[in-house]
């Protein structure tokens, strides 16, 4: 049996929730689903390398990035993990091209490298804008491709289609879904959305009040809900 | 009988305590400009007191407020990041200065250098110099640097910080190049107060430094000094101290409002 890409454990207290979570996920996307308040944010940040306070082992590939056990935590920049925060986290004071080249090193050697990035997602017309410049549709294609300029071994996207209109979100999420897919990459992806769910296509695993309350594929769980959050969440597909 | 009364009776005391104060504020300074002529202005310039007050006034303070920028901001960067309750203590502590009379902290200072002071087998020989000046300068007014700073570093949104380091940069990388950058606005306004702070000072650097021309005596000394002989020369001076604080004033503006306009603008972009 082959080990599966995240391996993650998370134990412990953050203010008023009480986080023990635990799930295997493989290649590709897994998609991230829950309540408001069920730790999904504080799973990703914890993964990407944020201080959380948290115990517990973080394993992508057979790698160890965090261990309390054994009192292994690699910092965030030794972790490869491509981070994409739920306000996307662009850096508003630099330019788009900027942006993608700010983790490929220095030089005119980083800025080709993100010029190529940029290229192969489409969105090289956008070099030279500033965040504010874009629309929101754009403003997810940089902070994908920043994250993918660093060639992370995975991928975090909190709720990466939240902050855009109907018609962004449409084009952005078949764009996100096709991109997914085609990577091939582990990619942890949280969402709130039914649409998203079914168009990235992952497994899915389910986290409610700090604890993982099911996983599977989704026809599987639309078929026999776990929980009533489940339940409502895949309701037009039942 | 309320309700039917006319809205400007409502607004009028506010109005009226609120011009009240303007008056106060605005009438010394407007005197100060009226009170002497471009010549007279020339001529009392040329006084002896005035040139070494005004250099060392302008060196004093241009080094205190680089000291207070390399040691404060990562002072101010330190408290707002850290959580609990010694950040706190040491916060309160870093804004004592603010509250304590200048003269109070002239004698405090006094009292680690001097000569029966803590430190003063290390025989830095500092009271009484100029390096003293800067000093109390340093004291009085880093905390509006320390404050200032902390609030525009609080500003930066942590998952900006979180990425950066994602994508490879050191924590050190991180903050030169997204935190510091973005709080910036924060950061020059601190320095401006600072500055303007730092030469005002009068109190604690005429107990710590003393006021010896060309030594020690900075502008607001020399004003003092200037005061016992000839008020036309405290004047002119005052004046001089003045235009710069306002030039200050306008230059620490104009830089926030460059600094705010959308392009660099400090929050994170596209959230909900």
């Amino acid at each position: 049996m082959t080990t599966p890409a995240w391996q993650v454990e998370l134990r412990g207290r953050l203010g008023g929730l009480v986080m023990d979570v635990s799930f295997e996920a493989g290649d590709g996307p897994t998609i991230l689903v829950g309540p408001n308040g069920a730790g999904k944010t504080t799973v990703l940040r914890a993964i990407a390398g944020a201080d959380m306070g948290l115990r517990g082992q973080v394993r992508l590939h057979g790698r160890t990035l965090l261990d309390t056990t054994a009192g292994t935590c690699l910092p965030p920049e030794a972790r490869r993990i491509g981070y994409v925060p739920q306000g996307l986290g662009l850096f508003p004071h630099m330019s788009a091209l900027d942006n993608v080249a700010f983790g490929c090193g220095r030089g005119p050697a980083a800025r080709q490298r993100a010029h190529a990035v940029l290229e192969r997602l489409d969105a090289l017309p956008l070099a030279g804008r500033r965040p504010h410049e874009l629309s929101g549709g754009e403003r997810q294609r940089i902070a994908l491709a920043r994250a993918l300029a660093i060639e992370p071994a995975g991928l975090l996207l909190d709720e990466p289609l939240s902050a855009l209109d109907v018609g962004q979100r449409r084009r952005t999420r078949a764009f996100l879904a096709e991109h997914l897919r085609q990577a091939g990459r582990p990619a942890l992806v949280v969402t709130h959305d039914l649409r998203d769910v079914i168009a990235i296509a992952g497994e899915i695993v389910v986290l409610e009040a700090g604890r993982v309350t099911g996983r599977g594929r989704v026809d599987a769980l639309a078929g026999a809900p776990p929980t009533e959050f489940v339940a409502e969440l895949l309701e037009p597909l039942a | 009988m309320a309700e039917a009364s006319p809205r400007w009776l409502h607004a009028a005391p506010g109005v009226v305590l609120a011009l009240g104060l303007l008056v106060c504020l605005l009438l010394p300074v407007a005197a100060l400009g009226l009170a002497s002529s471009p010549g007279e202005l020339l001529a009392a310039l040329e006084h002896p007191l005035v040139l070494p007050a005004l250099g060392l006034s302008a060196w004093t303070s241009t080094v205190a407020l680089v000291l207070v920028v390399i040691t404060g901001t990562p002072l101010a960067w330190m408290l707002a990041r850290a959580r609990g309750p010694w950040a706190r203590v040491i916060e309160t502590a870093v804004e004592l200065p603010i509250v304590i009379p200048p003269a109070v902290v002239g004698i405090a200072l006094l009292l680690v250098f001097g000569r029966q002071g803590l430190l003063a087998g290390l025989g830095l020989g500092l009271p009484f110099t100029p390096a003293a000046v800067v000093m109390a300068q340093v004291v009085v007014a880093a905390p509006f640097y320390v404050q200032s700073a902390a609030a525009g570093f609080r500003g930066v949104d942590d998952d900006l910080l979180l990425v950066a380091r994602t994508l490879g940069a050191s924590p050190r990388r991180a903050v030169l190049r997204v935190a510091v950058p973005l709080a910036l606005p924060a950061i020059i306004n601190g320095a401006a107060l600072c500055w303007a702070r730092a030469l005002g000072e009068f109190g604690a650097t005429l107990l710590f430094a003393g006021s010896f021309p060309g030594r020690t005596q900075t502008m607001p000394l020399a004003i003092y000094a200037a005061l016992e002989a000839d008020l036309r020369v405290a004047t002119a001076i005052a004046l001089v101290l003045a235009l710069v604080a306002f030039a200050t004033l306008l230059t620490a503006r104009a830089a926030r409002r460059w600094l705010a306009r959308p392009a660099s603008r400090g929050t994170t972009e596209g959230s909900p």
